[in-house]
């Protein structure tokens, strides 16, 4: 679970630090930093997971407007193995040449190392946290990217894991296609992909997709099942529905046709009914947009019920009153900042003699 | 898709109530999407009064339901200091201030009082005493 993200340096963080329990509502007028906050976590997963270059994932651009300094500096603590990991990450900007590099990497358990990237060097350490080997390594990627699974280094593998499994989301319904062409473990940030994760789980998971069926068959008054349907080399996905009770005919439309409500309601409840049991953190970028009113509510109870249970953890941005009245007052984070400004996070202050809801409270400002 | 259409109305202090009764009612069959929760904005522990006033309007909105559809009102506070039928009096107090006739026993209407508070039926759940 992640317990504490730091950044410095980066858009509109300067210094700034944030917690997380295992469920968290990040809340806050536009431009506060939600969404930068899922950028950079999405950057580092892009960094060490897909091996992607520095230089096309932190451009100077992104360095704090009104900072001078050319470092940006990153922590993630993640609570996992009994223990506590402890991530840093210092990215060197040359503004003239505008070149970036790594200058610092490193992962410590307990405050004990595991690996250190620093100046262009690698030194590795086992479980024990004895000193490995050490060598000269490219600035331009991610050091900890390339080290692979080994008995003596379980620690390490685990993080990386940790950080493979983040699902960090942010649903759009019209990039979604109903072609799969391959099996996917990983749900691209837009869903537009979701064929491709489908026809994943359902082959690497096939219990989940009995449990998934059911409960939309429940939660979606006329879903029969999904279909992978060959199509020469690929796949189509389908989704059936009849008139309820399972009574003919069931009619299998392209994943593509339904509606963007439909098709994100359908990516909502198979997050949350697949991902339980597999180690994910889920962080979801305003899950409420094009869904209907009363479809909200009920997916926040299942999504309250599997929290800390069978989901390890959940981090949701969101401006709708029914997320807010639901989660804002226990799990609520309020991210805002002044003009030109940096972020600042607080905890709400709830007044217990007040007669309106939080959501009418955000709405007119008078939130503490 | 058809319209999700709520059967009960949970209205409660705060989420470990919500819990609470939530779990209930779904141990005894019913499905998540036919319970709709409200509850205070205050959170743990303050909720009582928000509870009391909001009572009305949703006694209100039960009975226009009840015409068209069966449907449940189930409200819960804690006891804290007082009786039982003491914060059952408070509901019925502030019907008559709004002019509102108070449940009569053939709506269902339910009214859950843990005393002192759920924590306390939580402990006895857990096998405490």
């Amino acid at each position: 679970m992640l317990k504490r993200l730091y950044a410095h340096n980066y858009r509109c963080f300067e210094n700034f630090e944030i917690n997380f329990d295992e469920l968290t509502l990040l809340l806050g007028p536009n431009g506060g930093g939600k969404s930068s906050l899922f950028d950079l976590l999405f950057n580092i997963r892009m960094l060490v997971i897909d091996k992607a270059k520095v230089e096309a994932l932190f451009p100077p651009d992104d360095c704090t407007a009104w900072l001078t300094s050319p470092q940006q500096s990153f922590e993630l603590d993640v609570e996992g193995m009994g223990g506590r990991f402890s991530y840093r990450l210092a990215i060197l900007h040359n503004i003239e040449l505008g070149k970036q590099r790594i200058e610092q990497e490193s992962l410590t358990f307990d405050g004990n190392p595991l690996f250190e990237f620093k100046h262009g060097e690698v030194r590795l350490y086992n479980d024990e946290h004895r000193p490995g080997p050490e060598y000269s390594f490219d600035w331009s990627v991610s050091a900890l990217a390339t080290i692979v699974e080994r008995k003596d280094k379980k620690k390490l593998t685990w993080f990386e894991k940790w950080l493979e499994m983040l699902f960090i989301i942010s649903l759009q319904p019209q990039v979604m296609t109903s072609i799969s062409t391959v099996e996917s473990s990983w749900l691209n940030r837009n869903g537009s992909n979701f064929a491709d994760w489908y026809r994943y789980i359902s082959q690497e998971n096939q219990d989940k997709i009995v449990t998934l069926t059911d409960k939309l068959r429940n939660c979606l008054p006329g879903f029969y099942a999904f279909k992978l349907e060959q199509a020469g080399k690929h796949r189509i996905l389908k989704v059936g529905f009849g008139r309820g009770e399972g009574k003919e005919p069931i009619i299998y439309f392209d994943f593509e046709k339904i509606s963007d409500g439909q098709r994100v309601v359908l990516i909502l409840y198979s997050l949350l009914m697949t991902l339980q049991e597999m180690g994910h953190v889920l962080f979801l970028d305003e899950p409420d947009n094009y869904v209907a009113l009363g479809e909200i509510q009920p997916w926040l109870m299942e999504l309250q019920d599997a929290c800390g249970e069978g989901l390890v953890q959940a981090v949701i941005i969101s401006h709708h009153p029914e997320l807010i009245d639901y989660f804002g007052t226990d799990h609520g984070l309020w991210l805002d900042r002044d003009p030109l400004g940096p972020t600042r996070v607080k905890r709400l202050t709830i007044d217990s003699a007040q007669a309106l809801k939080l959501s009418e409270q955000v709405t007119r400002g008078w939130v503490e | 898709m058809s319209l999700r259409r709520v059967k009960i109305t949970l209205l409660c202090e705060d989420s470990q109530h919500e819990a609470f009764a939530r779990r209930f009612l779904q141990g005894m069959g019913w499905e998540t999407r036919e319970i709709r929760v409200e509850k205070s904005p205050g959170g743990a522990g303050s909720g009582e009064q928000w509870v009391r006033a909001r009572f009305p309007k949703e006694l209100r909105a039960y009975r226009e339901r009840t015409k068209k559809a069966a449907s449940v009102l189930l409200v819960m506070m804690d006891a804290d200091t007082f009786e039982v039928k003491n914060r059952i009096t408070f509901l019925e107090q502030i019907c008559r201030e709004e002019q509102l006739d108070f449940r009569s026993e053939d709506e269902s209407v339910a009214i859950i009082v843990p005393k002192r508070n759920i924590e306390t039926w939580i402990h006895y759940l857990n096998g405490e005493r």
